[in-house]
């Protein structure tokens, strides 16, 4: 929201009017709604451990945060680029191996990376996607330069709280919508129906699109049925499906009908217990046998995530490079690789300052954030890097972006990252905007929802800044307050 | 539609049902004992072991009967095991209809946060039972007349059938042991309200309440929706209307609870007290329950 000298961004400006003319009340009123509203909505989460309440609400933050056009522009152009050389890498890597033999990716991360199926091997997912639905991490440096932190190509969760905050926040503050021209997001479920049309194999009018998820109890169920329903397509779950003469079916009121195109939000492990873990119950026996013969279409495909590991990370702006000969538009944050020597050197001896990651791991676990460790936090992380330097990287403590965020009634400033989802089919795109992420406890940099984390609405406006107030908004300010 | 997403609408229809005449009852009854007290302890006593007898809930306090979540037959319990239905049928069921259902939901919990007093239990009874009521409201002005709708009422009136059955059912045997005529008119007032039918049957009946009146006007009164034999035809046309979407594989649920309406419309309330009402009501839900199962192996176990 500010300036590096302190001053409010313009595009911020209409956005802190409104802020400064609200009573503490007022603010706390804001948020209630909020939260009445998601609560009624059932746009919760589940919590494992506590068993008091398994539901939580999801925790929101009204105050939403704002990109100008220009800059979105920017950011659009470097997804759909970064997303195209991830496709071109994985169908590299279990086809040609082109980039391993050119030595620009060393072959050992690629086959020691946990998301590697080497079942994958040889074969040509319809239209050559491997990853339809990315959602890429994104931080803002002291410069206020968006920098890639992360890729997610397996299954991505949290675009349905992307469509949700938004709902939500049209009815919280209805005038600021007004002034500010804001991006719409009504068009991602049409472009998430499309890309996944895209790969249906059957000629058939109308292929059956089902989306897999592993039911009711798992903690991205809301969204799970949220886009089933935004879609029109048919929420399944593993015991819902059966594979019989090497097409995948679904048991229906009518009997066995074939499906088409599966959007599966269960990971790859779960898939078929014939070929991935033999205890799985969430998937289908067979299923992978049917995908390979190509009578149906994943999204997205097994073994994606040998392309968002954090050691594979550091190599995306070389492949950009490598696959379609251009500059990276959206830069890494600089990583150093624990596996290579002289980076380790430099690891082991600047703990202190560096974010340290492991590697197979995601959600905020398995880190350490140097300039808030212990000295037995960090002699621990240097025992484990030696123990297992493939498993590690670092980062420079970046310090996230603060944004203002509603803290017991108060406004704050917490840090913030932007995870927007790109989508591929015929033509790749971006949703306007995307979930921003913001750490609610004071300090923190850790944004995961299960680690305190909490989300906001992000506009990206369509103008250059805000509109004055038309008399329409004016009548409408005794609806909002 | 899927197999699963059916099962689970039939018993969303079930449990909201449940849970309306749970609640309705249990607040009846309780109000009803007030009187009763004062005249008679020992039917009064009765009174409510018959009224939870038939609901399949424990002898308890009332509290523990609303909000205890370890007794499955308790209100919270019928509430959440709807709810949990509705979450699996999310994507079929409209916004509106999730939404009302989750607001009752949270509703319960909240009234069982802000502390248990006498008036409370009473504010969360009828919060439940209004809620069941604009919740039928709400699934018929927002749903399209597709098969998980049907689905969705077929449960919801095999559910009525059967809880109005029990009801008149374990009514009439206590009826029958009843003392004093004073008394045993005050069971059937209980009944006819417990069954949200005071009103209408005084319209057809406006003379003092009689028995033999009551048992005829519950059991056979084709025009009011809380009859068994209203219950009875509505399901039967449902069963009916899913047949002709899914052909023969739908004739035997079909045929079943025809045979059953047709039974209804063919007795009348002489047969019936010759034959003892708890007897013909027992066989009642015995045919009603094959033809559940019947249900279920041709839609829901595919």
């Amino acid at each position: 929201m500010f300036t590096a000298e302190g001053g409010v961004r313009p595009e911020y400006r209409a956005l802190a009017q409104r802020l400064a003319e609200m009573t503490p009340p007022e603010v706390e009123q804001r948020q209630r709604l909020a939260d009445l509203l998601l609560r009624n909505q059932g746009v919760t989460f589940t919590v494992y451990s506590d068993n008091a309440g398994i539901e939580k609400v999801f925790p929101f933050d009204p105050i939403p945060r704002l990109i100008t056009g220009a800059e979105w522009q920017n950011v659009e152009r470097g997804l759909v680029q970064r997303v195209e050389a991830l496709n071109l890498f994985l169908r590299d890597v279990y086809g040609e191996q082109r980039i391993l033999n050119d030595g620009v990716v060393d072959a050992g991360l690629v086959y020691g990376a946990s998301g590697f199926r080497r079942e994958m091997i040889g074969m040509l997912p319809p239209q050559g996607v491997y990853t339809h639905i990315v959602g890429t991490d994104l931080i803002r440096d002291e410069n206020g330069r968006f920098l890639v932190l992360e890729d997610n190509v397996r299954s991505p969760s949290g675009a349905s709280y992307v469509l949700e905050c938004r709902e939500v926040l049209k009815r919280v503050f209805r005038v600021l919508f007004e002034q500010y021209g804001v991006m719409p997001l009504d068009d991602y479920a049409d472009w998430l129906r499309e890309a996944l049309l895209h790969v249906a194999p059957r000629a058939a009018d109308e292929p059956t699109i089902v989306l897999l998820s592993p039911g009711m109890y798992n903690s991205a169920y809301f969204e799970h049925s949220l886009l089933a329903r935004r879609m029109g397509a048919t929420l399944v779950e593993g015991r819902d499906l059966v594979v019989t003469d090497g097409a995948v079916c679904m048991r229906t009121t009518h009997g066995l009908r074939r499906v088409d195109v599966i959007y599966r939000r269960v990971d790859d492990d779960y898939l078929d217990p014939v070929v991935f873990r033999p205890d799985s119950i969430l998937g289908c026996a067979g299923l992978f046998a049917a995908y390979r013969s190509g009578s149906v279409a994943l999204a997205n495909a097994p073994g994606t995530g040998v392309a968002d590991d954090k050691a594979i990370y550091p190599f995306v702006p070389d492949m950009i490079r490598y696959y379609l000969g251009e500059e990276p538009i959206l830069e890494n944050v600089k990583t150093y690789i624990a596996s290579r020597e002289d980076d380790r050197k430099y690891i082991l001896e600047h703990v202190g300052e560096l974010c340290i990651k492991q590697t197979d791991a995601s959600g905020g676990y398995g880190m350490l954030i140097g300039t808030q460790s212990t000295a037995e936090q960090r002699d621990e992380f240097r025992r484990r890097i030696q123990a297992d330097p493939r498993n590690y990287i670092a980062q420079p403590v970046i310090s996230l972006g603060k944004h203002p965020t509603i803290v017991d009634g108060k406004l704050d400033g917490r840090c913030v990252d932007l995870r927007p989802y790109v989508l591929v089919g015929e033509k790749v795109r971006v949703i306007p905007g995307g979930l921003t992420r913001v750490a609610l406890r004071k300090g923190s940099l850790v944004v995961n929802s299960s680690q305190g984390g909490g989300y906001k609405d992000t506009w990206v406006l369509a103008g250059a800044g805000a509109r004055t107030p038309s008399k329409g908004a004016d009548s409408a300010r005794s609806v909002e307050s | 539609m899927l197999s699963r997403v059916a099962d689970a609408s039939f018993w969303m229809g079930r449990y909201l049902e449940r849970a309306e005449h749970v609640a309705r009852v249990l607040e009846v009854t309780r109000a009803i004992l007030i009187d009763l007290e004062q005249v008679d302890p020992d039917a009064a006593s009765k009174q409510w072991q018959g009224a939870l007898a038939a609901l399949g809930l424990p002898d308890d306090s009332t509290e523990k009967l609303i909000f205890d979540q370890s007794t499955p037959t308790s209100l919270v319990c019928a509430i959440s095991l709807a709810r949990e239905n509705a979450r699996q049928v999310r994507e079929v069921i409209s916004t509106d209809m999730w939404e009302h259902l989750n607001q009752a939901y949270w509703s319960l919990h909240e009234a069982h946060a802000r502390g248990v007093h006498e008036s409370q239990l009473s504010q969360a009874l009828n919060g439940i039972v209004t809620a069941s009521l604009l919740w039928d409201g709400v699934a018929d002005g927002t749903t399209a007349r597709d098969e998980g709708w049907l689905f969705l009422k077929l449960g919801k009136f095999v559910e009525r059938l059967d809880v109005t059955s029990r009801l008149i059912a374990t009514r009439t045997e206590t009826a029958v042991r009843a003392t004093s005529p004073s008394s045993e008119n005050v069971y059937w007032i209980a009944l006819l309200r417990c069954l949200c039918s005071m009103e209408a049957y005084k319209k057809v009946h406006p003379q003092r309440v009689e028995r033999r009146h009551v048992i005829d006007f519950l059991l056979f009164d084709a025009h009011f929706p809380r009859t068994v034999r209203y219950a009875s035809t509505v399901a039967a046309d449902f069963a009916k209307r899913l047949a002709e979407i899914h052909g023969a594989r739908g004739k035997g649920v079909e045929r079943a609870f025809g045979k059953l309406d047709a039974r209804l419309e063919f007795t009348d309330v002489g047969e019936v007290e010759r034959q003892g009402t708890p007897e013909f009501l027992r066989q009642l839900l015995e045919e009603l329950t094959e033809a559940c199962g019947l249900l279920q192996k041709s839609y829901f176990l595919q």
